[in-house]
């Protein structure tokens, strides 16, 4: 099962990565983020979140869509008024269809 | 001929009970053992870890399991454990087991693993005592590793798959950003399972990563990370008699 999302949020100081108090800086935004994703319920140190142009892209696999439901819950807490594009999908469950010779 | 099942990095909690046993329940169709390559939990905890017994337990074939980073996060790697082997689970740290398949024996030889980084691009034991540390663990897992792949080749084991959650090489962290390596395996691992030798190793870990990859001394490597795979598993065929006929052709 997959699910692709796109959330768009505007934002005045999306790109900002120098100067400034840290809460107005992407890069320590984006850093402050994936240490919470860490600690907090997702547990999510696989997801790959990174600015990218006048934008922050988050991208990765999930166990489950409550998962991915707080994840993205997350995501636009901590980076509230910056551009968020989603890339996550939920992780695959089916048995596979052929198995691999290896030797 | 031999079919491992292998997962990991499943990172189940409360909402994730019952998704994998569907296809769990379709194993003993095509594999012979079932080997979960770590993460098996989110934070670690005993609540997390019932789910995963639940998940497993019963099954028609055996399942080997090496526990992950995140199944240490609540700090009661023991207590993790010891749900998972009252769920019948054999889980390895430094261990091995021998399973019979079809007359056979089969070895799995297990670790948790740990960073460090790969040849040229490792850490070392110097400096900081917290910094030795960090080496010194990693080493202690792979001479764990190494140790008990001899014992399943002195137990006339005929195939021996090498579990871990860290991966032994950098092929299968392709994808990954680079700067983070050293944090997601080490090359102690590879170099214990060319020194005692193995037909195939497993790892997760590493969720952007990619499926295939192989040591400096020739051993296939998977990383069954289930974002990798993108399944509830892969299965593997190894047919020791072909790697017997193949060792004999070797001038």
């Amino acid at each position: 099962m997959t699910g692709h999302d796109t959330a768009r949020q505007h934002t005045q100081n999306a790109g900002n990565t120098q100067g400034g108090p840290s809460e107005q800086n992407t890069e320590y935004r984006i850093a402050h983020l994936r240490e919470r994703l860490a600690a907090e319920e997702p547990a999510e140190l696989g997801v790959r979140v990174e600015a990218r142009g006048a934008c922050v892209v988050v991208t990765g696999t999930v166990p489950t869509t409550h998962c991915r439901e707080e994840l993205l819950r997350t995501v636009n807490e901590e980076l509230a008024g910056l551009t968020v594009r989603y890339d996550v999908i939920v992780a695959g469950t089916a048995a596979p269809d052929h198995p691999e010779e290896v030797s | 001929m031999i079919r491992v099942a292998a997962v990991g990095d499943i990172h189940l909690g409360p909402d994730s009970a019952g998704l994998l046993r569907p296809a769990f329940d379709t194993l003993p169709d095509c594999a012979d053992l079932l080997l979960l390559a770590g993460d098996l939990t989110r934070h670690g905890t005993v609540e997390e870890a019932r789910v995963v017994a639940d998940e497993v337990s019963g099954l028609a074939v055996p399942v080997v399991a090496v526990l992950g980073n995140h199944d240490h996060h609540d700090e009661r790697p023991e207590e993790v454990t010891a749900v998972l082997r009252e769920a019948g689970v054999h889980v390895l740290e430094g261990q091995a087991t021998v399973l019979e398949v079809g007359g056979e024996r089969v070895g799995v030889a297990g670790t948790k693993g740990f960073g460090g980084g790969f040849v040229g691009r490792s850490g070392s034991e110097f400096g900081e005592r917290m910094m030795k540390d960090f080496i010194r663990y990693t080493r202690r897992c792979a001479d764990g590793l190494r140790a008990s792949l001899e014992e399943l080749a002195e137990e006339g084991c005929g195939t021996r798959v090498a579990l871990t959650h860290f991966s032994p090489v950098p092929d299968t962290l392709a994808g990954e950003p680079p700067e983070i390596y050293p944090f997601l395996g080490s090359y102690l691992l590879a170099e214990a399972i060319d020194t005692a030798g193995a037909d195939l190793a497993l790892h997760g870990h590493a969720h952007a990563g990619t499926e295939h990859g192989m040591t400096s001394g020739g051993v296939p490597v998977r990383n069954v990370a289930q974002p990798v795979i993108r399944r509830a598993f892969n299965v593997y065929h190894l047919n020791a008699q072909d790697r017997q006929k193949d060792l004999q052709r070797v001038p």
